[in-house]
């Protein structure tokens, strides 16, 4: 191309810039439309995927209730199809305290980055009393960063696994185990979790891991919600399952062995005690006898004792008295010899040196003297006597004389007497005295001293003697008291020793009793837990094939985010079509429009010779360059913002950090290319009719198209009824009939999209609006465990019963089938058997969807869900196989039932007796209860209940259907957004088209002194009818595009709504409305502007 | 006071960068009920002092009244509602609404004038009384001239514009047309303009302006007006 057509070309499109752009605008609407919606359901997998893959989310999850070892863990490791494998540990507990409990999950972290979260804020703990929360739990609690949260965990499975009680905060994350805001539920409590927190391994205090997670080998090669992975992931999950079973039944063996030994080991023990008790009753007898047989002797011995003792005392109280004697003799020989010292001591001093012949001489002198004082006296008596007479005779002078003198003399003969008697007595005292010393019979020679000296001394020696003896006979006494006391208290202490050797024994019989006592308790306990044992070892096998394997499906929100991707993608497959055919008739119109305005140049440049493949080739280059443009920056801007909005939009349910965008360059192609196409041909169709005609005539100005009547005009008196203004207008209308399509078709599909985007929001508004408020009116789902017995029941039921707010209850018997036949998805269909009919109406309403009539559940057959019924193609009347305790049944088909979530088939207790041959045991109970406080309050009460292993709150459901309300809610608004550019695009285009197409009529209407407003109205009436005929047809197109897209966008669990509302409907016709008004709006000013002079210029 | 009156009336229009009078200093005047007949070679400013004088221009300089009425200072919707009232214009081209019958194009202005004539009585009038139904394309070129003439008299205006009206005509039809344009000034008091290169035309008048580049070079009176059938071109 040479530079000169280059700008041409360029000014051309300058100059006819509306056209340009509005060919370039619908191509980019179109392209925008289709690649924005067609990427956003996979970029949100892609979304998805990455982060699974940055974050090392497991592939496999195992867990067994008998715990998994580090063996296990090792054993899955050596695989070759398994990257990793770690154990981990999972604990529910409870955060918080008094009303404020909650249920948490605990997490621990893996050490090597499995199931890595995302580190919003803060660190990752370090110490085992450090965890991270999400921000759930900082919400509740208002807490922050570096608060301290307690963890209690309650008696049962989980009690004493967690290290501590208190954590430290340490920071905020987020976990690729939970995509949306579902946590999952719990044994504990009510059943709830509402958070979950992580923690490092330490804190666990746990003996076996709670799970086991793995990653697969060359699974993140493949896109998580991928075919490929999920084929990859199904056969790793045989070779898997395989080998759990393997490493189970190698499991269960070592746990058997182990318990084996144990058992063995106790039944040892056991029959030790038993011994043990045995040899202690005997020793126990023994101790007994011999007891009784010390008390015997120890009687024996005291009185032996005794009398031996006595004896002693006795010998050594006469010992004593004689000692006594002898002391008082010896103290009385003291005395005498004293006394006798004494006594002789004035003989000593008067005789000391006398000796004894001396004395001896003394004495007879003394003995002569008194012979002679003897005489002496008698002489004086007689003298007396003498003198008596005398004085007797004496005169009186004398008497006196003589008396004096007799009295004299009486005294002296007194005195003489006296003295006689004295000398006497002093002689028979010193013959007194002095006879025991001759008596004594020493040698003359000696004197009195040394007799009495000797004498003494022999006495003396006497008493020495004396008190030798005593002293000897004292310490002999002492001695033998001595020995008397040693032998009392040895005695004593040999029967002390006896006694407490009887006390001592008989405490140790009594302590012997105790232990025996015990002992035989313990013995009982132990026997007991032998028991327990045994059947723990029984309860092992059956638990071994409880053991299960689970993959991402499995995680909170995993499925359901695949779900609401794939919504997406459906809704990606449909609209945009819509688009793109607009655009199609916008391009024809508005190359058709442009191929007329060049009319002239045409024909001169072909009078000129220029060949027509020459001039196409300018008009294709044209539509080529407009639909390129418009479908490069659709695609790019549609590719960043549609996905970026609805996935953004879907981040309020699900964590999703990055949002990954993906540009899926097929679609620019597809695009590029239709939209190319779409151009083209309607500029070849618009340039075809221009070629047939000859240059002359092109060069002339296309001769006006005739008037012709209309059909409306046949009908005579109607037309004839018609005001003026109505009779221009239709005949205008029906005149430009491309406009007529093209307008037409325009606008209904910009109602059919709202009516289409507001239905579908309808649809997901049933399920919860009927589901859960009309069909379904249970509030809490209680199942019945595995081993829970009849009385079990009869006891859950009667709490049940008598729980004040509950409003009905219903037990059922609730199992999984296949049915046969259709595309029903394995394991997806349950059959109910409710044990009592009226209770469970009260429930669970059957009803037909369109008449909302009652369908009675009876013997005849079974009632089934609509959605089910459609999948397998089966009407009521028909029979339907399906399995029941693992038999095929057949039976015909009562009823159909109204239901938007999951497959049921309803049979009565008598028809469910008649196949099994069984009474009916019901295995869950649905309970309706007024209101949401004490539905927890009564949740908790029967999870205390070992029966009862799990509750299930019905309006989990509910919310996660809400949920995803908003999901689609986003993708809906953009739908009418799309759909408001739609119809501005069509009707903007349109009236420039028919604007500049009929700018002669407009500009004569305008010289004739048609006001603006009233050349606007003439043309507001003309886009009115068509819109109205649009949204017409829009509805209809609408409601068939909604039936269309409800079924295709269901998932076979679901069944949406079927029903439009009519509110929708109003609702898009409303909005349709409102955007025609306001792009009509926009041609009022272009009006305004065609110039009279100009548009009726003579020329062409 | 005359009927129209134009006093100094200039418009320019900028080519490029130079300013080109397409009126300069126009001052004319014509009584009411005239045939008045504006010549002048192509370029010569004749369609736009016709537009002036209809109201559809506004001239840059000058003063124009009509019937006493100034036009000049008026907004778009007094000019629109000056036109709607009292003027009516025919175009070389016609300029019919194609997909209108005759009978219905005249009926587009009678609706908006106040006291319109009868849509068929005006078609009468200018001799088409039997193709009322008949769409334009089936009408020929002096049929729909008629139609538009007979459009432009059902209003019942003061005044009747003609922009180079037997342009596209061939002569005989053209004559009829310009009979049919002549008679209405006597039958209806209307005073009809009539702006043509072709000075042939020009002894019908009675009043003839010769313009060039923009001025009027001469006016006059043509005290004797002849009568159609006897002009030639």
């Amino acid at each position: 191309m040479s530079k000169m057509q280059i700008r041409d070309f360029l000014r051309e499109i300058w100059r006819t810039r509306m056209s340009f752009l509005s060919i370039m605008s619908i191509i980019f609407l179109g392209t925008a439309t289709f690649s924005g919606l067609r990427s956003t359901g996979p970029d949100m997998k892609l979304t998805a995927n990455a982060y699974f893959s940055e974050h090392s989310l497991m592939d496999f999850k195992m867990q067994n209730p008998l715990g998994i070892v580090e063996d296990d863990v090792a054993a899955v490791n050596k695989l070759d199809y398994i990257d990793r494998a770690e154990g981990g540990w999972t604990v529910d507990a409870y955060l918080g305290k008094g009303n404020e409990k909650y249920v948490i999950k605990m997490h621990s972290i893996s050490k090597t980055g499995m199931n890595r979260p995302v580190l919003v804020r803060g660190e990752m703990p370090v110490a085992s009393n450090e965890c991270v929360v999400e921000l759930t739990v900082l919400d509740l609690f208002r807490l922050d960063i570096g608060d301290e949260i307690s963890i209690y965990t309650e008696k049962g499975t989980y009690e004493g696994s967690l290290a501590h009680d208190k954590f430290t905060i340490t920071g905020l994350v987020e976990s690729p185990l939970y995509m949306s805001i579902e946590r999952g539920a719990s044994t504990i409590g009510n059943g709830i979790v509402t958070a979950y927190i992580m923690a490092p391994e330490e804190a666990f205090v746990m003996e076996v891991y709670t799970e086991m997670y793995a990653i697969v080998s060359g699974a993140s090669e493949f896109e998580t919600y991928g075919d490929e992975y999920k084929a990859y992931i199904e056969s790793t999950r045989r070779s898997l399952s395989e080998f759990m079973e393997k490493r189970a039944d190698e499991r269960e063996a070592e746990i058997q062995a182990l318990v084996g030994e144990i058992l063995e080991d106790a039944e040892r023990r056991l029959a030790d005690g038993r011994e043990q008790i045995a040899d202690g009753e005997r020793e126990l007898a023994n101790a007994k006898v011999q007891v009784a047989t010390g008390q015997d002797e120890l009687y024996k011995g005291r009185i032996e004792r005794d009398s031996e003792l006595a004896n002693y005392r006795r010998q050594l109280n006469d010992g004593y008295q004689q000692l006594m004697d002898g002391e008082a003799e010896v103290a009385q020989g003291k005395r005498d010899l004293q006394a006798s010292i004494d006594e002789n001591a004035a003989a000593i001093a008067q005789y000391g040196n006398r000796t004894v012949s001396s004395l001896k001489a003394e004495i007879r002198q003394g003995e002569a003297d008194i012979v002679d004082a003897e005489r002496r006296l008698d002489n004086a008596a007689r003298e007396l006597d003498d003198a008596y007479r005398r004085l007797q005779s004496a005169p009186a002078a004398y008497r006196q004389r003589y008396q004096q003198d007799y009295n004299n003399g009486v005294a002296d003969y007194q005195q003489g007497q006296r003295d006689l008697e004295q000398g006497r007595i002093d002689l028979a005292n010193a013959k007194r005295d002095i006879q025991p010393i001759l008596d004594l019979g020493y040698p003359d020679t000696m004197t009195v001293q040394q007799i009495n000296d000797a004498e003494v001394g022999k006495y003396q020696q006497q008493i020495n003697d004396g008190e030798q003896a005593l002293r000897k006979g004292w310490a002999d006494y002492n001695k033998g008291l001595e020995q008397y006391n040693d032998r009392a208290a040895q005695t004593q202490q040999q029967l002390n020793n006896g006694a407490n050797e009887i006390s001592s024994g008989q405490r140790q019989i009594e302590e012997g009793l105790t232990l025996l006592s015990n002992a035989y308790i313990e013995l009982e306990n132990g026997e007991l837990e032998y028991l327990d044992g045994l059947e723990q070892l029984a309860a092992i096998s059956q638990i071994k094939s409880a053991s299960y394997l689970t993959d991402r499906t499995l995680n909170p929100g995993f499925i359901n985010f695949e779900m609401d991707c794939d919504r997406v993608s459906a809704l990606a497959d449909v609209f945009p079509l819509i688009f793109f055919l607009v655009a199609a008739l916008v391009a024809l119109t508005a190359m058709t429009r442009m191929v007329d305005t060049r009319r002239t140049e045409i024909g001169a440049m072909r009078a000129l010779g220029v060949s027509s493949r020459s001039i196409a080739a300018t008009f294709i280059l044209y539509a080529l360059f407009a639909s390129a443009i418009g479908a490069v920056g659709g695609f790019f801007a549609g590719s960043y913002v549609m996905p970026s909005i609805i996935i953004n939009a879907y981040k309020a349910m699900y964590t999703l950090p990055t949002v990954q965008l993906g540009y899926y360059y097929s679609h620019l192609i597809f695009c590029g290319v239709f939209g190319t196409c779409l151009v083209l041909v309607a500029t070849v169709i618009g340039f075809y009719s221009l070629l047939k005609e000859s240059p002359a005539r092109l060069s002339q100005p296309k001769a006006p198209m005739a008037g012709k009547r209309i059909f409306l005009e046949r009908i005579t008196f109607l037309w004839k009824s018609l005001p003026f203004k109505a009779k221009v207008m239709y005949r205008n209308i029906f005149r430009y009939k491309k406009r007529l399509f093209l307008t037409i078709f325009g606008i209904a599909g910009t109602a059919a999209l709202v009516i289409t985007a507001l239905g579908l929001r309808d649809s997901v508004n049933a399920i919860t609006g009927i589901q859960y408020s009309e069909l379904n009116l249970s509030d809490l789902v209680v199942y019945m465990g595995d081993s829970s017995t009849m009385e079990h029941r009869s006891q859950v039921t009667s709490m049940i019963k008598t729980y004040p707010s509950v409003t009905a209850m219903s037990p059922a018997y609730y199992m999984m089938t296949s049915v046969t036949g259709g595309e029903l998805v394995d394991n997806s269909v349950f059959y109910t058997v409710p044990a009592d009919l009226d209770e469970f109406g009260k429930i669970v309403i059957l009803r037909e969807r369109l008449t909302h009539d009652l369908i009675e559940l009876t013997d005849e057959g079974c009632v089934i869900t609509e959605k089910m019924a459609e999948l397998i193609e089966c009407a009521v009347g028909e029979m339907i196989e399906f399995e029941v305790k693992g038999q095929k049944v057949s039976m015909p088909i009562t009823g159909i039932c109204e239901n938007y979530a999951g497959h049921f088939i309803y049979i009565t207790p008598n028809t469910y007796s008649r196949l099994t041959s069984e009474p009916l045991v019901f295995n869950l109970i649905y309970i309706s209860n007024s209101d949401k406080e004490s539905l927890r309050e009564l949740a908790s009460e029967l999870l205390k209940h070992e029966g009862v292993p799990m509750v299930f709150y019905v309006d989990a459901s509910l919310r996660y259907y809400e949920d995803s309300i908003k999901g689609i809610s986003m993708a809906v608004w953009v739908i009418i957004y799309a759909a408001a550019c739609l119809a501005f695009a069509v009707i903007y285009n349109l009236n420039n088209i028919t604007i500049t197409e009929r700018q002669r009529e407009l500009a004569t209407l305008k010289v004739i002194g048609y006001y603006d407003m009233d050349v606007s109205a003439y043309l507001y009436r003309e886009n009115a009818l068509l819109t109205l005929f649009g949204i017409a047809a829009g509805q209809v197109l609408g409601y068939l595009l909604f039936k269309y897209l409800v079924s295709t966008i269901e998932t076979n669990l679901v069944m949406f709504g079927r029903q439009l509302q009519f509110s929708s409907m109003v609702l898009a016709a409303v909005l349709t409305v409102i955007f025609a008004i306001f792009v009509n709006g926009t041609a009022h000013s272009r009006l305004k502007k065609v110039s009279m002079i100009d548009a009726l210029k003579t020329t062409g | 006071m005359s009927f129209i009156e134009l006093k100094n009336i200039s418009k320019t229009y900028q080519v490029g960068l130079e300013e080109f009078y397409a009126a300069n200093n126009v001052t004319i005047k014509i009584e009411q009920g005239e045939f008045v007949v504006i010549v002048g070679p192509s370029g010569a400013g004749k369609t736009t002092l016709l537009n002036i004088i209809g109201g559809m221009e506004i001239p840059d300089n000058g003063t124009i009244k009509v019937d006493s009425q100034k036009i000049n200072g008026l907004s778009n919707r007094q000019l629109t509602a000056y036109r709607r009232s009292s003027v009516g214009y025919v175009y070389q081209h016609y300029n019919l609404v194609q997909n209108l019958t005759a009978y219905e194009n005249v009926e587009l202005a009678a609706e908006i004038a106040d006291d319109p004539l009868d849509a068929g009585e005006t078609l009468e009038l200018v001799g088409l009384g039997d193709k009322l139904n008949n769409f334009p394309s089936q009408l020929s070129g002096g049929e729909q001239q008629r139609v538009a003439i007979a459009r432009a008299l059902v209003k019942r205006p003061m005044l009747v514009l003609c922009d180079e009206p037997t342009g596209a005509l061939d002569y005989t039809t053209g004559k009829e047309i310009l009979g049919v344009l002549r008679d209405i000034t006597t039958t209806l008091s209307t005073t009809v303009i009539l702006i043509t290169h072709n000075m042939s035309i020009t002894p019908i008048a009675d009043r003839i302006i010769q313009m060039r580049s923009g001025k009027v070079s001469r006016q006059f009176l043509n005290p004797t007006p002849a009568d159609v059938s006897v002009i030639e071109w």
